[in-house]
């Protein structure tokens, strides 16, 4: 017997021919006409145009920033430069955010690392505004960070940067922040003489600074290079202590250094009474930290009388006038 | 064989099988349509405000205690409306779906910008890292810092409060009204509030059977130690045997092992000053891994060897191959009376309670250390200290929803009043200052006494890798019994010692990742600096968070900490030079 | 004529414009499905793609590398990735043995007289497909409890957990003795000497039972004649390397061993040949295959139970507890192995085989067992082949399976690490996204690769 020819179910028989009569010119095709209108306005349908004006094309930019969307950030800003007069601060101000997109595009690649740069110089190389020491800055953040895999970091170019923010803006907010990551570049070799050097310039620059804003983080990161880069416990004590003198600076992280300054001062320097003090402070002001109970028991066993530990005390939040987030001080 | 096939004209062709299907999808497709424009036209409808409130609490009690906050906000908010007070009502409705499908949940809504107003920060990758949560939720930093209006006096009356702590309440920040000040919400990344905590969870507590260790030992008092507990697994055992029942000590299972790893720190707290290279209170997995490098610890030595007796001690009290055993197993021999003791935290004490009613008595009592004079009790024992413990169960608010009705709930249900009610309802603890558990859940009062909790034992973490796998691996395979000390000593240090899977990878990868997280910092840092900048927003509060991120940043000193840490210990022991990482 | 019976051919003989239009209703139709599939399958697995080419946690890292994630899986860097396929090929040859009871049923239900019976046996075996896979999972969970499982209840009831028991002490035992004796040149043992004077020819000769198995191999090679040069030459590499992966790297004996082996396999060849030409390939291929038999059978008895587990002496073994019993409970799941999806589709090909075929063995004498290996399994390969892809697909990429059963390490000493619980490890675990996506894009080539093999080996010879 032949082999018999294959046949279609014939539910599949009827679909196919229920097809090919709709497909016929007697059926109506209005309404696969439709679906495929709709299909079409679909696919073809986007974003709207971005409006043409300035100020709403930086808010939006703005917005798009917020939210970490760099494509989008990327369009409205450079939109903005092409616009904008050549002089204008919204150009600059554009251009700046344009150079933080590309710089923080992801994935990160040199193309997008390069266009930051090259937008970066044009602002700092017209220092003008804000955005030039910003834009400053930015260049020594490239160089002394890995970008993209592959990427190298230039720790002398970005020293260099440092420096030059430091010189030409010294009365900037930034210059203390390019201070303080010029001394990270310098620490960074871990070479004694060039930790020697970011000390140097953390201590130069508190001295002419005395009114810095950012001097408790180069307190804090003076005693971390004392103590853990150069091994000098009393040098980093008193960064410390002149820190605390100021207010510690980081969130749910005062406790710790309380705890460095008491083990430096008992095991280093064999101040026990400054260790007892800091115990305490730990005791007192950060009871809920968890170490607590152990500050406690160093104390006793440095012979002092440890306070006790309240999670909750009414009494310190009434004296504070019921003002929120206030802790006590000794 | 069929001829031409012509389907029958007219609504005949309804009668066919084509047509019963046709009218069947037909038909399905309308009804779920309907179902849902109904529900979107009650969620997004312009008459009232609906509050979504998105969680995976799906185990009896929590859903019907929040469903009580719930309502009594939804009647004060109607309330409110009826009075002029707001122009549309408020309705709040929770939204539970299961933790395995929670992430992907989150994750869609997210993405399609329709999140929910409240979310539950769990177990979805979206949240996880800082920018992204800064992308989708809203940051509460000025908020937290305000009072909480609902703990204003007339919401406090009647309640039975400490005076001091209610006069103190009205005026308090938010922040300052939780247990942990909010520790637990605060997002170091971002260095802010992204969440706000409604309870606290405290593992670690055993359950006992008072009626059955009375019968066993005559005396139905907990053991207190140890040595004790040892000792009254022996007589239930022995008991069990007497009267032909099948009777274990302790109902423990494969969940269970995070137990054991509960005795790591008071076992080698001997270590914790030696390790903590910095002196910054904590001892950080990679200080842990320069000490095992460097030799300063080695698992050989006393304190880990006698954590590892200790800890096959107490997993010979479980039940036979209870490594095959699940969670619910351990519960079902326990609330059936085939167990003397129950290993869990305070999410199951609820539902012990419910199924032991009637059965027999209940009682909760801390994990027993070692006392003095027993065996591993020298040096002493000390457990890990609960000050720490922050809180859970944390709600985020949607960015681009209903978010100053999410915010007030959340008031509403941070609340002293509303806070404890809530909990007690559904046997958690609540998480505000002066709130109380019920009697019987007293034993999960955070206990103050103790040690630092420390990130501690490198092997457990995700920086552990896959040493930690063989580690965990070994350590199961000790606990059942198959392994000695020895031979998981030998194995785990083969491991570390491999150039492929140990030590080299370990730091290299720590390296790797502490640069590219510094990366992300400066990403953070830049975007929100900028974005203050533009927007003139509060500048106090972005140079605050400015300033501390910077911080965190530049104490790393761009991720060379780490050499330094190597070249100070592994390197000055061993003269091994620093693993550098793929470039 | 038409191509498609019922189809008006007047449609199909129109224009291009109306051929046009019928297809893009077709295509509108499956348009929901396409987007669909597109959406939901396609475009995820190209983002996994991608980002293999990724340092990616998840979240806000995402740092392109190029080719370093694969580097690192074949740079040695992931050792315990490779040595986890060592459990996939086990559970593989588990899983290749466990399709033969659904053909055997299909087989059995194909030769049924009765249409209405076998309606009958058809719906029951596809009733228990309503039961989803998670209930099952959690019902031979309960199987396998050691206190109260009834697997263990069953193995005490019947006294099989007293067999177990013996073959405990028993089995290390003879491991030992063919790992000692047998396997290995033992020049201390004279009063064995002319009982071990066959096996000590393995070692010497073949390097082992792996030398054993390829030169098996090689046989099964030549079984067709040595052609033309470039093949001798080609044969000539490959046992080469055979010998190397058998007998390690000793250039000299190396040389001198592969020169042997292939010498003597070649005269062994041409000698048949020669005595019997149509008789050769059979004679051939039924040496190597005892060959193989042999050697894989001594190296097994050596690899699967060379230490005495001791979990049977109480009678309650902790199945999914004890790291050396992990192994044999997964591969005993799902006993006797008859899956429903299987026999249907083995069903569906044996229907195919035309009563002719069937009349025309019975004249040649085929008796039962004939027809089974000679007719109705050489006939359904093309369906046994589309369910040892799906097998193989299956074994290769599943660990929900082990995550759920043992945890994310694989339970005691990691016994059941598999590469998918690896790729969990390193996605969920490790937070490295962009490393577990690679390892996903390589298992995904073994697999296309594997299917490639099963395609062309695995068909019916028309």
């Amino acid at each position: 017997m032949p082999p018999q020819a294959p046949t279609l179910p014939r539910q599949t028989q009827g679909l196919i021919s229920a097809a090919v009569t709709a497909s016929s010119p007697r059926c109506s095709l209005a309404p696969i006409r439709g679906l495929g209108l709709v299909v079409i306005l679909l696919v073809g349908c986007g974003d709207g145009s971005p409006s043409t004006d300035q100020r709403q094309l930086m808010t939006q930019g703005q917005e798009e920033l917020a939210r970490y969307e760099f494509t989008r950030a990327h369009a409205c800003f450079s939109q903005v430069r092409a616009i904008a007069p050549a002089h204008d601060v919204m150009r600059r101000e554009a251009s700046l955010a344009l150079a933080v997109a590309c710089h923080h595009w992801q994935p990160a690649s040199a193309e997008r690392i390069a266009e930051a740069e090259a937008l970066y110089r044009e602002l700092s190389d017209a220092g003008v505004g804000d955005e030039a020491v910003q834009a400053q800055l930015q260049l020594g953040r490239l160089a002394e960070l890995r970008d993209y895999f592959g990427d190298r970091e230039d720790l002398p170019a970005a020293r260099a940067r440092y420096m030059q923010v430091m010189e030409r803006w010294p009365q900037r907010p930034e210059a203390g922040e390019a201070c303080l990551r010029l001394a990270a570049a310098w620490a960074q070799s871990l070479q004694r003489e060039d930790v020697l050097r970011g000390v140097a310039v953390l201590e130069g620059w508190l001295d002419t600074h005395p009114d810095e804003a950012k001097a408790s983080i180069m307190l804090q990161y003076l005693s971390e290079l004392h103590w853990a880069f150069l091994g000098d416990a009393r040098q980093a004590v008193d960064a410390l202590r002149k820190a605390d003198a100021r207010g510690f600076d980081g969130e749910n992280r005062e406790w710790m250094f309380c705890w460095r300054l008491a083990r430096l001062s008992e095991e280093e320097l064999h101040d026990r009474d400054l260790a007892v003090r800091y115990y305490r402070r730990i005791v007192t002001d950060y009871p809920k930290c968890g170490a607590a109970w152990e500050a406690q028991q160093e104390m006793k066993r440095l012979g002092a009388e440890p306070p006790p530990i309240r999670l909750f005390d009414p009494a310190s939040a009434v004296k504070a006038g019921g003002k929120p987030g206030r802790e006590t001080k000794p | 064989m069929s001829g031409d096939y012509h389907p029958p004209a007219g609504w005949r062709w309804l009668l066919t099988w084509n047509g019963i299907g046709a009218v069947v999808v037909t038909v399905a497709v309308t009804i779920s349509l309907w179902q849902v424009t109904k529900v979107r036209r009650s969620d997004y409808s312009d008459q009232r405000v609906v509050v979504r409130m998105l969680h995976w609490q799906l185990e009896a009690g929590y859903r019907e205690a929040l469903q009580l906050v719930i309502d009594d906000y939804n009647r004060m908010m109607a309330e409110r409306h009826r009075r002029g007070e707001i122009p549309k009502p408020v309705v709040v409705m929770q939204v539970a779906v299961s933790e395995k499908i929670y992430g992907q949940v989150v994750n869609t809504n997210l993405l399609a910008r329709e999140a929910p107003d409240l979310i539950s920060m769990g177990d979805f990758a979206l949240k996880s890292c800082g920018a992204q949560k800064a992308q989708h939720f809203l940051c509460l930093d000025e908020l937290v810092r305000q009072p909480n209006p609902y703990n204003a006096p007339n919401h406090l009356a009647g309640a039975d409060i400490d005076p001091a702590i209610a006069a103190a309440l009205p005026t308090l920040a938010w922040r300052d009204t939780f247990i942990d000040g909010m520790r637990g919400a605060f997002d170091d990344d971002l260095q802010g509030f992204y969440a706000i905590p409604t309870n606290f969870f405290i593992p670690g507590r055993l359950s006992y059977n008072k009626d059955l260790l009375k019968a066993a030992t005559g005396s139905e008092e907990p053991p207190r130690t140890f040595g004790q507990l040892l000792d009254i697994c022996t007589k239930v055992k022995a008991y069990g045997e007497r009267q032909g029942r099948r009777i274990v000590p302790i109902a423990g299972t494969r969940a269970n092992l995070v137990y054991v790893e509960y005795y790591l720190l008071p076992f080698l707290a001997s270590y914790r000053r030696s390790m903590d290279l910095n002196r910054d209170g904590m001892v950080s997995p990679m200080e842990g891994w320069a000490a095992l490098g460097s030799g300063a610890f080695n698992f050989h030595d006393k304190p880990f060897r006698e954590l590892a007796e200790a800890s096959q001690a107490l997993a010979e009290q479980f039940p036979p191959g209870f490594l095959a055993l699940e969670r619910d197993t351990g519960i079902y021999l326990y609330t059936q009376g085939e167990a003397a003791f129950h290993l869990s935290g305070s999410w199951d004490a609820g539902t012990l309670y419910h199924l032991t009613e009637g059965k027999f008595r209940m009682g909760i009592v801390p994990f027993p250390l070692p006392g003095p004079g027993e065996r591993w009790g020298d040096p002493p024992k000390i457990a890990a200290s609960e000050a720490g413990w922050v809180g859970g169960n944390l709600f985020g608010v949607y960015k681009y929803g209903h978010t100053a009705e999410a915010v007030d709930f959340l008031r509403f249900l941070t609340s002293w009043v509303q806070n404890q009610r809530c909990n007690r309802a559904c046997d958690w603890g609540p998480n505000v200052i002066g709130t109380s558990l019920e009697e019987r859940m007293q034993a999960f009062a955070p206990r103050l006494d103790g040690l630092q909790q420390l990130s501690f034992w490198a092997p457990i973490g995700p920086i552990a890798q896959q040493v930690g796998s063989i580690y965990r691996g070994q350590m199961q395979a000790l606990l059942s019994g198959e392994a000695s000390i020895d031979q998981v000593i030998e194995k785990v240090m083969d491991a570390y010692n491999d150039d492929a899977i140990g030590e080299p990878r370990i730091w290299a990868k720590a390296y790797d990742d502490q640069k590219t997280y510094l990366r992300t910092i400066e990403r953070t840092l830049s975007v929100q600096a900028l974005v203050a900048r533009l927007s003139g927003a509060d500048r106090q509060e972005a140079d605050r968070r400015y300033r501390t991120l910077l911080s965190n940043q530049v104490m790393t000193t761009n991720a060379e900490n780490l050499r330094l840490t190597w070249n100070q210990t592994i390197g000055a022991t061993t003269g091994r030079s620093f693993p550098e990482a793929a470039r | 004529m038409s191509t498609v019976a019922g189809t008006p051919a007047i449609a199909l003989r129109r224009g291009w414009w109306s051929r046009a239009r019928f297809l893009a209703l077709l295509w509108l139709m499956m348009l929901p499905t396409l987007a669909g599939l597109a959406v939901f399958t396609y475009y995820p697995n190209l983002e996994a793609v991608k980002y293999a080419l990724f340092k990616w946690d998840g979240g806000a890292v995402e740092e392109y590398r190029g080719l370093h994630n694969f580097a690192q899986i074949f740079g040695g860097g992931d050792p315990r990735f490779w040595a986890a396929f060592s459990l996939i090929g086990v559970l593989l040859a588990a899983n290749v043995l466990k399709m033969w009871p659904s053909i055997f049923v299909a087989i059995v239900l194909h030769r049924l007289k009765s249409e209405r019976w076998q309606f009958f046996y058809r719906v029951m075996f596809v009733i228990p497909m309503v039961i989803p896979g998670l209930v099952a999972l959690l019902l031979w969970k309960g199987f396998y409890d050691p206190n109260v499982g009834l697997f263990n209840k069953l193995l005490n009831w019947t006294g099989l957990m007293s067999v177990l028991d013996a073959f405990d002490r028993g089995m290390p035992q003879v491991a030992a003795f063919i790992a000692t004796n047998l396997l290995h040149w033992n020049g201390d043992s004279p009063l064995w000497s002319l009982l071990l004077l066959p096996t000590q020819l393995i070692t010497p000769l073949f390097g082992g039972a792996w030398g054993l198995a390829a030169c098996a191999v090689v046989l099964l090679l030549l079984r067709d004649g040595l052609a033309s040069v470039p093949q001798r030459w080609m044969l000539w590499i490959l046992v080469l390397g055979l010998a190397a992966f058998a007998w390690g790297p000793e250039p000299l004996v190396l040389t001198i061993r592969a020169t042997v082996l292939l010498g003597a396999s070649a005269a062994l060849v041409e000698w048949s040949h020669r005595r019997d030409p149509l008789e050769a390939r059979d004679r051939l291929a039924r040496l190597a295959l005892w060959a193989l038999g042999i050697g894989l059978t001594l190296v097994l008895l050596t690899k699967t139970w060379p230490v005495a587990t001791g979990a049977f002496a109480n009678g309650s073994p902790s199945w999914l507890g004890h790291s050396k019993l992990v192994v044999p409970a997964v591969i005993l799941w799902g006993f006797p192995w008859i899956g429903t999806v299987g026999v249907l589709i083995y069903l569906a090909g044996l229907s195919n085989i035309s009563k002719e075929v069937y009349e025309a063995a019975e004249l040649d004498g085929i008796g039962f067992w004939g027809k089974i290996f000679r007719i109705e399994i050489p006939l359904i390969l093309t369906q046994v082949r589309i369910n040892l892809i799906f097998l193989t697909i299956s074994t290769l990429s599943e660990y929900g399976f082990f995550l759920i059963l043992l945890g994310p390490d694989g339970g005691p000493d990691n016994a059941g690490l598999t590469p998918g619980l690896f790729m969990y490890q390193k996605a969920f675990i490790e937070n490295e996204m962009g490393y577990a996506c690679a390892l996903g894009m390589v298992m995904f080539v073994l697999l296309l690769f594997l299917t490639l093999i099963y395609q062309k080996h695995l068909k019916v010879e028309k």
